[in-house]
Formats: structure tokens, C-alpha cells, sequence
């Protein structure tokens, strides 16, 4: 189990690494926004990486 | 027997009509069936001789252009007038007819008491075709006198000198058939009319005196020396003008001369030298010039420089040398009077855009100088709190310092929010027409006036108070196009605190900030966002559910700083479709 925890990890980190392009301008974006575009921005860009690392097994 | 008879018959048969084949196969035919009337009964044509001839059958390969009539008064012995008449064979076989009046023979002959004789000539200029003279026939016919005899003198067709002269007596030759070609020859007949006897050489052809006056007989001759020089039968004209294809020779100077023999078949007298030309022998001259450009010569000297040169002279460039010595030394000249007035120009260029800096400069800081004299006027921060000078701030420690920037801080921010809105309006006026960038070389103290009035304009309440022309002006100070925005950054500031921390430090980053083009308050946001998030990357989802109105997201952000976020996001989301699509490519391959 904590084999597969640390495997699962992993391949998080290496799918965020992935995405770092991607996050580095939706960061971008955050700071550039204020008010409620910059919190549903961030708030969607979180959302959104989270969902991806928890499909890592069904997208693959 | 009866076989001879019939064999000499056909043989005769066969020659009589031979010389008429003969005759028809000449180029020009003689005239046939000269005559010659003399007039003696009408009243203005008495004395008048017409010389009468038929026209050939027409069967010759050059038909007569003209017929040339020849009359003396001795049976051309020493006298040889010619006269043509200006048409040539019409129809076979018709007369044609000449007319000498009685007063024309005076003129010519002195006299008209003399025996007039005449022969004609059929001649074709074109082909140079002459047909033989015809028998010399004569008349007496004197003035009023009708003519008695008629006299027919057959002479061989190659000479007049050696002719077998036969007179006869014959009765009166009936008039010939009317001719309508018969004109009135005018008087005196015109010098052009006249044939003279002169032969060139290797022409066959018989001259008038019009030929010589246009001088064709010359341009016969002059053919006739070029054919046998160049091979061309060319005028000398023709040759000059390049008709004629010559292989130069070295002519610079040529004299040609020209003989025209003598073949005069009668002696003309000198006194009728105007009328007729005396076949004297004529000489032309000629003169070919060939203008050809002599090559120049150059004279080749050769000597030995070290006979000639003194000790000291070591060297003598050759002239290739001293012409690229020249041209190099031209060169570099030139190159550097263009270098040297490049640099005068880029230097003077820069002098004067040091000039204009130095200008602008003094100008800006002598404006930032009455703004911060207005400035002091209007906030007169000495009514509260004791303002120490340098000298008085050196002798105090860090601590105190810092805690009398505080306390004058305070004082200003104090004052300013006693002051009136006009008032505060009034002082961002006068920074903004300076711009607020140009603060950077103000007092720290003006730098806090003025933020104070800008954090005191930016109030929610009061710029709910502030008239339209005054919020243009925050909206002016800001940074920003759409007045709108002031109400909305208000808003903002009094929510986030981001912004808030951005419109509190907004006239010092902006000072700070003052080569940056078009800066303004999201720059500012920006800026504090970043450095929160770089101390506090958390703080950047703390998101607040209850404030989300989705229909609504985007209310809360001004005009400046959309088009901010819109700069800044839209590339990043090209550049990760990009990104995607290679690594597609990538993977398909």
C-alpha cells in the first residue's frame, strides 16, 4: 500500500512536471487578474490540476 | 532544174527578209525617210525649215527617247549644231518633225542665205542606246526664198569624213503627213537643246549641252576613273558618301586627271562659244580627301635612372605606382574628411541632444520646483508639525529619525485629510502636469503629500463625492483611460489588499519607476502581487466563495488592468497549444 502510495506520488510529481509550462502561466495569469477573476482563476487552475493527478491511472 | 529554181527561191526567201531581222534586233533603230521643207509662202512661218522623220516599227529593245537633229551650214565641216526634240518614239511608223525658223539660222549661222543641212538621230539615254546617224539631206532656203533643190547626201554610218557624196537632182518632195508633235520652236532655242560631240571614254553616249551644264558629262567621267580605280561605276559623290566599298590605301592627296579625247566630228568656231561648247580638251580635277586619324606615335626614351638622377633621389615610382599612390592618398583624404565630418556630426549630434537632455531637464526640474512650492502652499504641514532641516536631521540618531519621518508622515497625512477635496484635487493637478514619474527627484516630503492626497482621493466615499472633472483628473494621476476605474480601484482597495498596498505605495514605485513608459497602478498591483505571492504563495488561493458572482467575474478589474491580465495570459495560452500540438506531431512521427 505505501509502495503504491509512493508510486502514485511519483508519477503526481511527474505529471506536474509535465504541466509546469502550463502552471507557470496560469500563475502568470493569477497575478496579473485581481478581484474575482484572479480567485476563480486560481481556484479553477487548482481544481483542474488536482483532477488530472487523480486520473493519472484512467488516462493512462 | 525546176528544183534549183525553187531551192534559190526559198534560199532568197530566207535572206530578204534577214537585215529587217537584223534591223528589228538592233537596240535603237535609225529614223527612216528624213526629210526636209523649207516654208515659203506663210507669212509669220516664211523662211522656216522642217526637218521631217518616220518613227521605227517599234521592234527594238530601246525605243528612241528623244531624237537629236544636227544642222550646219557646210555639211558639218567646221560647223556642228545639234538641237533634240522632248519626245521620244510614240507610234511606229508616224513622223515626227523640227522646226529651225529662219530667224533661229540667223542667229546661229549669221545668215540665212546658206545652205541648210541636217541629220537625225534616235537616242535612248536610259540604255545608252544610240542608233546611227541618218543621210545628211539639205535645203537652201532663204528668206522668203522657196527652196529649189532638195539635197540628199548618203554618208557611211561609221565617218563623215571619208563619205562618198552623190547629188542628184530630184523633183520637189511632197509634204510629209501631218504630224501632231509639229511645235513652234521658240527663240532662240534654249542652250540645253544642243548636242555637243563629246565623248567620254568608255560611255556610249551622246551629251547635250544640258549635260554639260549639270554637269553629267563629269559624273560620266568620274564613274568611268572609279570603275577603273575601285571597281565601282560610282560618282566620286557616291564614293564619299561609302556606296562603294574600298580598301583604304594611304591616299592623302590625289590629283586626277581627266582627258577627254577629242572626237569632234566638226570644227565649231570660237565666236559661237555660247552657244555651242568648244570640244576643247577639258581637264577636271578631282580631289579625293580621306580624313583618317593618325595613330600617335609616342617616342620611347630609355635612360638609366642612375645616370641621370641624383644620389639623393632613391626611388621614382613608376606611373601605375604614383597614380594609385594618388588615388590612394585622394581616398584616404576624402575617407577621412568623411570620417572627420561624421564625427563632427555624430558629436555634434550629441552635443546637441545633451543640450536638449540638459534643457528638458532644467526645465523639468525648474517645473517640479514651482510644484512643489504650489504643493507647499497648499499643504502647509509647518502648521503642525516642526520641520527639521539636514543639518538638524544629522544630529539626531537612526531611531529618532525614523521616528520623525513617522510622526511628519502622520502630520501629512493629517493635514491632507482636513483638507478640502478641491484642494486635494488642486494638488494632483499640479502633479499631473508633470507627470507623476517625475516625482523621482522630488523631496521625500512632496512624494508623502501626494500620496496621502492620492490614498485620500482613492476613498470609496470620497470619490463617490468627487465631480466628473475631478475624477478624470485621479483617473489622470492613476494612470488611468476610463474614469470608471477610479470608482472600481476604490472598491478594490477597500477589499483586497493587494491593491490596497498598491495605491498606498503607488506615487513612490511609481517614482521609482520613472523610465518605465506608461506606468501606471496595475503595474503597480502586479508588482504586489508578486512579491506577496513570492512571500506567501498560499495567500494566492484564498478565495472567498461568497464574493464569486459568476455572472459578475470580472466587474471588480479595471479597464488597465484587463488589458494587463489579457497581455500577459493570452500568449501563455498560445505558447501551451503550441506546446501541445508539437508534442502531437512528435509522437505521430
Amino acid at each position: 500500500m505505501i509502495k503504491k502510495i509512493f508510486n502514485y506520488i511519483v508519477e503526481a510529481i511527474k505529471e506536474t512536471l509535465n504541466l509546469s509550462w502550463t502552471l507557470v502561466g496560469l500563475i502568470i495569469a493569477c497575478l496579473t487578474l485581481t478581484g474575482q477573476a484572479q480567485q476563480i482563476t486560481a481556484l479553477a487552475t487548482l481544481i483542474t490540476l488536482i483532477i488530472w493527478l487523480l486520473t493519472i491511472k484512467f488516462r493512462s | 532544174m525546176l528544183n534549183k529554181l525553187l531551192s534559190l527561191c526559198g534560199v532568197m526567201f530566207l535572206i530578204i527578209p534577214y537585215p529587217l531581222a537584223l534591223a528589228d534586233h538592233v537596240p535603237t533603230q535609225t529614223p527612216y525617210d528624213i526629210s526636209i521643207v523649207c516654208d515659203s509662202d506663210g507669212d509669220t512661218t516664211k523662211g522656216n525649215i522642217t526637218v521631217t522623220w518616220q518613227e521605227s516599227d517599234g521592234f527594238e529593245s530601246s525605243p528612241p527617247e528623244r531624237y537629236a537633229i544636227a544642222f550646219s551650214n557646210d555639211n558639218f565641216v567646221e560647223t556642228n549644231y545639234a538641237v533634240a526634240n522632248s519626245t521620244g518614239w510614240e507610234t511606229a511608223l508616224s513622223y515626227k518633225s523640227y522646226v529651225f525658223t529662219a530667224s533661229y539660222r540667223e542667229t546661229i549661222f549669221g545668215t540665212t542665205a546658206d545652205t541648210f543641212y541636217a541629220k537625225v538621230r534616235a537616242d535612248n539615254d536610259t540604255d545608252a542606246s544610240y542608233s546611227e546617224w541618218t543621210g545628211v539631206i539639205s535645203i537652201d532656203c532663204n528668206y522668203g526664198s522657196t527652196a529649189t533643190t532638195t539635197s540628199s547626201t548618203t554618208t557611211s554610218s561609221t565617218t563623215t569624213t571619208s563619205s562618198t557624196t552623190t547629188t542628184t537632182t530630184v523633183p520637189p518632195k511632197p509634204e510629209p503627213k501631218p504630224e501632231p508633235y509639229v511645235e513652234p520652236e521658240p527663240l532662240p532655242p534654249p542652250p540645253e537643246e544642243i548636242i555637243v560631240d563629246i565623248v567620254v571614254e568608255g560611255v556610249n553616249k551622246t551629251y547635250t549641252q544640258a549635260d554639260v551644264n549639270d554637269g553629267t558629262i563629269e559624273r560620266d567621267q568620274e564613274r568611268i576613273d572609279n570603275e577603273a580605280a575601285y571597281g565601282c561605276f560610282m560618282t566620286d559623290a557616291q564614293i564619299d558618301r561609302g556606296d562603294c566599298i574600298i580598301i583604304k590605301e594611304e591616299v592623302i592627296d590625289e590629283e586626277i586627271i581627266i582627258e577627254d579625247k577629242e572626237n569632234v566630228e566638226i570644227v565649231i568656231p570660237e565666236d559661237v562659244v555660247e552657244v555651242f561648247d568648244t570640244p576643247e580638251e577639258k581637264k577636271v580635277e578631282i580631289e579625293i580627301l580621306e580624313f583618317e586619324e593618325q595613330p600617335i606615335e609616342f617616342e620611347v626614351i630609355e635612360f638609366d635612372l642612375e645616370d641621370v638622377a641624383p644620389k639623393d633621389v632613391v626611388e621614382i615610382p613608376i606611373q601605375d605606382e604614383i597614380i594609385e599612390d594618388i588615388i590612394q592618398d585622394e581616398l584616404d583624404e576624402t575617407l577621412s574628411i568623411d570620417d572627420k565630418i561624421t564625427e563632427d556630426e555624430i558629436q555634434v549630434e550629441n552635443n546637441d541632444d545633451k543640450i536638449i537632455q540638459e534643457i528638458v531637464e532644467s526645465e523639468e526640474e525648474i517645473e517640479l520646483i514651482e510644484v512643489e512650492e504650489a504643493i507647499k502652499e497648499i499643504v502647509k504641514v509647518e502648521e503642525i508639525i516642526e520641520l527639521k532641516n539636514q543639518e538638524e536631521l544629522n544630529t539626531l540618531s537612526q531611531e529618532e529619525v525614523v521616528i520623525y519621518e513617522e510622526e511628519v508622515k502622520a502630520a501629512i497625512v493629517e493635514y491632507v485629510e482636513d483638507l478640502d477635496q478641491e484642494d486635494q484635487i488642486e494638488v494632483i493637478k499640479e502633479v499631473t502636469d508633470i507627470g507623476i514619474t517625475n516625482l523621482d527627484k522630488a523631496t521625500k516630503k512632496t512624494k508623502q503629500v501626494v500620496q496621502a492626497v492620492v490614498n485620500e482621493v482613492t476613498k470609496v466615499e470620497n470619490v463617490e463625492t468627487l465631480t466628473e472633472e475631478q475624477t478624470e483628473v485621479v483617473a489622470d494621476i492613476l494612470g488611468f483611460e476610463e474614469t470608471e476605474d477610479v470608482a472600481i480601484i476604490a472598491e478594490a482597495a477597500s477589499k483586497e489588499e493587494n491593491i490596497a498596498q498598491a495605491v498606498d505605495e503607488y506615487v513612490e514605485r511609481a517614482s521609482d519607476n520613472a523610465n518605465v513608459e506608461n506606468y501606471n497602478l496595475s503595474d503597480v498591483v502586479v508588482e504586489i502581487a508578486v512579491e506577496n505571492f513570492i512571500a506567501d504563495p498560499i495567500s494566492i488561493i484564498q478565495i472567498d466563495f461568497n464574493e464569486i458572482t459568476i455572472s459578475n467575474i470580472s466587474s471588480d478589474m479595471t479597464s488597465s488592468q484587463k488589458e494587463k491580465a489579457q497581455e500577459v495570459v493570452v500568449p501563455v495560452i498560445l505558447a501551451r497549444i503550441a506546446t501541445i500540438g508539437s508534442f502531437i506531431m512528435r509522437k505521430s512521427f
